[in-house]
């Protein structure tokens, strides 16, 4: 160590332990007195987004369509009842699940769980980022659209009182249906107490806006950045607090990270602050090489979606789920026909799954027209029957009484498809 | 160079233009104020933080008195500049990157011994990626290494031996050549071909994965006069574009194949290109050369290049002006940086520190106005991951966004502050304030000097007074420090 250094340490080192700004409650009222946070209770809708293309021929199996096994040479599943690892579960005549989705298979069983087939988007991209923009900001085809339909929600019904955890993110980027004007926290993965109270002085909870001219142009740049560090350290202050009250919870999640981020969503929920939307996205999905249905790479994640949920279910308990909605989607489904890699390329028409006690479950919702080539979008792809928005804009109904058509949530929406009335009403 | 005069001279001016300006802002605080070109000091300013990863303790004076243009046309000359420092400490540190394909790929047989290897090439080249974008002379080629890097993204986790040899013999060797090089020896390097799934692609078992990417992602950009067909068209144009071992001069070697066998010999039609189908493997180049001198390529490169380098929204009055000077010099990559930097656009207050850091700006930047030496990587790689950013690790074949909006959320910037921290209490393993730095803003004997100093260097012409009284308020350097480098101003560039 050179001489400047060993004094800039000393330097450093003298005034600074004890100094007060290191303190952990001198400068941070929001930690020193934990935020007042009233007992709110209030349904929540938990968003997940597959992100990839999940294979919707794989998770929910046509296992009557006649042209299914010939399209599948490798990857087709068994019907239910078949012998062998990859007979599927049972949900109508027509329909199962892939065998590893076993939770989600009893929570159909309950009434509890709605799957929906051929639903998606009605631009035609198969590009995964623009299906996944189109989708998660609500506005397919519309690039000028930049905010999230989620947060458009939060945005256009957001009050004075909102609660500091109205909307949460537990991972530490947030998904872009939740990004726009409205600060949604995403939850960083590292104790935060220390820079909380050091940088709470930089970027305080004040509505005066910013101090000092920046030159022009880039002011907009300074307060949004201004502006999301104040909201960070109140949010973040109230979630530290809720996520590090031990846990009562007895219920074992997969430990994997989405075990662990749906555990803390439960855990947020249970302590009845507030929490209207939580987003979660799940990536891994676009197999175009050995998909693997069965025990492989779609199998393994389709078993910790299915085990993690189902823990959520029972973690929250009936009385509480019954003001919960969980939306799974994924931006759009694979080729009917399997590639030449036992793998599937990037196709159209998907599915969605929605799980809790404000869904009409027990039944699989959307219009089926079979595998026949004719019936297929581009003679390739399953067709979309529901544009996703009717799905979006039911959920925002049923569960916060929502118009978000009437109040045009969704820009320049035409869609003439039919509703699938699969929320129970608000 | 840094003589203290100088120092205490450009520290004065500083302070007279920050408060000038202030007074100014404060006058008109509502009205919109016009943008105007940037003063000398402001444009040195700038020219470092988007041209460089940031300015070096001292730099901005530097540049300043020699003044930016002399600065700017050193760095578009990358070969021009000496970098044997770092080089050296890359060749010391980093030797897998000079590695050939066939020694890469010769792995042992052994599970254990190839995890080994593994993670030791994954350190070596995030280990590589830091210490050039920090310690670089030659900046300039850094920024548009990053750039290209994520323009033609490949994820080292599907293709882990592969990847630095592509940054090394791809993107670095044609980041300021003509785009049409760039384009063909990524098309023909097994790190794409595998990451894309083209290597598994044959005529009957058609991949579309990298024909849809390469007009999607890298050169028409998506929705761009093309369609489905044009898809299935090009995939089938390059099939039989593979990787493989073959005889070589010294024995067997691996590297990209054209293997006729897999190829698809029917005529097609790549976005009006007519291929016979005859031609084998000249007809996927001649594909991808019509896809790299296509008018849409040049607005979608040109558009990507200006939000990159000027703003989040660049003007379309500059990309059209750009995308004639890429198109008349045949796609000629130092030209069109050239044409960028050298605008009037780039130098407005309306394009300064307009844009938001991404993970990997800002922890460059530390380091850089820090004087970091980083002896070790692993925990810088390890923040970056926390940030969402972790280098050569974006699974989706976009590569990272530069954009604010897909950086800016609360809670991403206490990563950032917790970096500042650990970076001023000495708790970031690998890595230590250097005494470039520490010189700097030990220099004045007065806390207010210490302030200013800490200002001075961390956010110079910010113009940020909230974040400069505190740190004045301030009575411990390690705070005034860590204050400025998780301010909203550092984290813009």
């Amino acid at each position: 160590m050179n001489t400047s250094r060993r004094d800039f340490m000393k330097t450093v080192g003298a005034c600074t332990l004890g100094a007060g700004v290191w303190n952990l409650t001198e400068h941070n009222p929001l930690l020193a007195a934990p935020p007042k946070a009233p007992v709110r209770d209030c349904p929540t809708v938990v968003a997940i987004y597959l992100r990839g293309g999940v294979d919707t021929l794989s998770t929910i199996v046509p296992f009557r369509d006649p042209n299914y096994k010939s399209l599948r040479p490798t990857l087709a599943l068994s019907a239910p009842g078949a012998k062998g690892e990859d007979a599927t579960l049972p949900l109508d005549d027509q329909f199962a699940f892939n065998n590893n989705m076993k939770e989600l298979h009893a929570l159909f069983g309950k009434g509890l769980c709605a799957p929906m087939i051929c639903v998606g988007s009605p631009h035609p991209t198969r590009s995964h980022f623009d299906a996944q923009d189109f989708m998660e900001r609500g506005a397919p085809g519309q690039r000028t659209v930049a905010t999230g339909w989620l947060n458009r929600y939060l945005t256009e019904t957001k009050t004075s009182r909102d609660a500091n955890l109205r909307a949460v993110s537990l991972q530490s980027l947030l998904p872009r249906s939740l990004r726009g004007d409205y600060p949604v926290l995403a939850k960083p993965d590292q104790n935060a107490d220390l820079a909380l109270s050091l940088y709470s002085k930089i970027y305080p909870h004040t509505k005066s806006g910013m101090e000092g001219a920046a030159p022009a142009g880039n002011q907009h740049s300074r307060q949004a950045i201004q502006e999301f560090g104040a909201r960070t350290v109140e949010q973040l202050a109230e979630l530290t607090e809720v996520l590090s009250q031990p846990t009562k919870s007895k219920v074992k999640y997969p430990d994997t990270s989405f075990g662990r981020q749906l555990r803390d969503v439960a855990k947020v929920i249970a302590a009845r602050r507030g929490l209207e939307v939580a987003a979660l996205d799940y990536g891994g999905w676009d197999h175009h090489i050995d998909e693997g249905p069965v025990s492989g790479q779609l199998a393994k994640k389709l078993t910790d979606v299915s085990g993690t949920i189902g823990a959520f279910v029972e973690d929250l308990g009936p009385k509480q789920m019954q003001k919960v909605l969980v939306l799974v989607m994924s931006e759009f489904g694979r080729a009917v026909k399997e590639n030449g890699n036992r793998g599937t390329d990037h196709g159209h028409g998907g599915f969605m799954l929605a799980i809790g006690g404000k869904v009409h479950g027990g039944k699989v919702y959307g219009q089926w027209t079979g595998l026949e080539t004719d019936k297929l979008y581009e003679r390739r792809d399953l067709p979309v029957h529901t544009d996703f928005r009717v799905a979006f804009a039911e959920v925002l109904k049923g569960v916060f009484g929502y118009d978000a058509i009437k109040a045009g949530l969704f820009p320049n929406y035409t869609s003439k498809s039919p509703p699938l009335d699969f929320v129970k009403s608000a | 160079m840094n003589t203290p005069a100088f120092s205490t001279r450009f520290g004065l001016a500083a302070l007279g233009v920050a408060v000038t300006t202030l007074a100014i802002g404060l006058a008109f605080s509502n009205a919109q104020t016009p943008s105007r070109p940037l003063g000398p000091n402001e444009m040195a300013v700038h020219v470092l933080n988007r041209l460089a990863f940031g300015p070096r303790p001292g730099q901005v004076a530097e540049v300043a008195q020699t003044g930016w243009r002399k600065w700017v046309e050193k760095q578009l000359h990358p070969e021009s500049i000496d970098d044997s420092a770092t080089e050296q400490l890359v060749r010391d540190r980093c030797p897998s990157l000079a590695m050939s394909l066939t020694e890469l790929m010769d792995d042992p047989k052994d599970q254990q011994k190839r995890n080994k290897i593994r993670r030791d090439r994954k350190e070596e080249l995030i280990d590589s990626v830091i210490l050039r974008a920090a310690s670089s002379n030659r900046q300039f080629q850094e920024v548009m290494v990053e750039f290209w890097r994520n323009h033609f993204n490949v994820d080292f986790n599907k293709v882990p031996m592969l990847a630095g040899h592509f940054e090394e013999n791809v993107i670095r060797v044609h980041c300021f050549g003509k785009f049409e090089d760039l384009l063909l020896a990524t098309a023909k390097h097994p790190a794409m071909l595998v990451y894309l799934d083209n290597s598994v692609s044959r005529a009957r078992g058609l991949n579309e994965n990298y024909a849809r990417e390469l007009m999607e992602l890298h050169t028409l950009g998506v929705d761009n006069g093309y369609t489905q067909k044009d898809v299935v068209a090009l995939a089938r144009v390059l099939t039989g574009w593979t990787v493989g071992w073959r005889p070589g001069a010294s024995g067997r070697e691996y590297g990209f194949v054209f293997e006729q066998r897999r190829h698809d010999n029917d005529p097609a039609n790549v976005v009006g290109l007519e291929l016979s189908g005859r031609k084998g493997m000249a007809d996927g180049e001649a594909a991808i050369r019509h896809l790299a001198h296509h008018e849409g390529t040049a607005q979608f490169i040109v558009t990507k290049l200006c939000r990159y380098l000027v703003g989040d929204q660049p003007p379309q009055s500059l990309v059209d002006k750009v995308v004639a000077v890429f198109q008349k010099s045949g796609g000629d990559l130092r030209e069109t940086y050239r044409a960028i930097v050298f605008s009037p656009e780039f130098g407005e207050t309306k394009a300064y520190r307009s844009k938001f850091k991404t993970p990997f700006d800002f922890v460059i930047s530390t380091l850089r106005i820090t004087d970091a030496k980083v002896n070790a990587s692993r925990r810088l790689a390890h923040e970056l991951r926390l940030m969402g950013q972790p280098i050569y690790e974006c699974v989706e074949p976009t590569g990272y966004s530069d954009a604010q909006e897909a950086w800016l959320d609360p809670g991403v910037l206490v990563y950032r502050w917790n970096l500042a921290i650990q970076l001023v209490t000495d708790k970031l393993p690998g890595v230590k304030v250097g005494s470039a730095f520490t010189d700097k803003v030990l220099k004045p004997s007065t806390q207010t000097g210490r302030a200013r100093a800490v200002i001075d260097q961390i956010m110079p012409f910010a113009y940020d007074s909230r974040t400069e009284r505190l740190v004045s308020q301030s009575n411990d350097l390690r705070t005034m420090i860590a204050l400025a480098l998780g301010s909203p101003s550092f984290q813009q560039q």
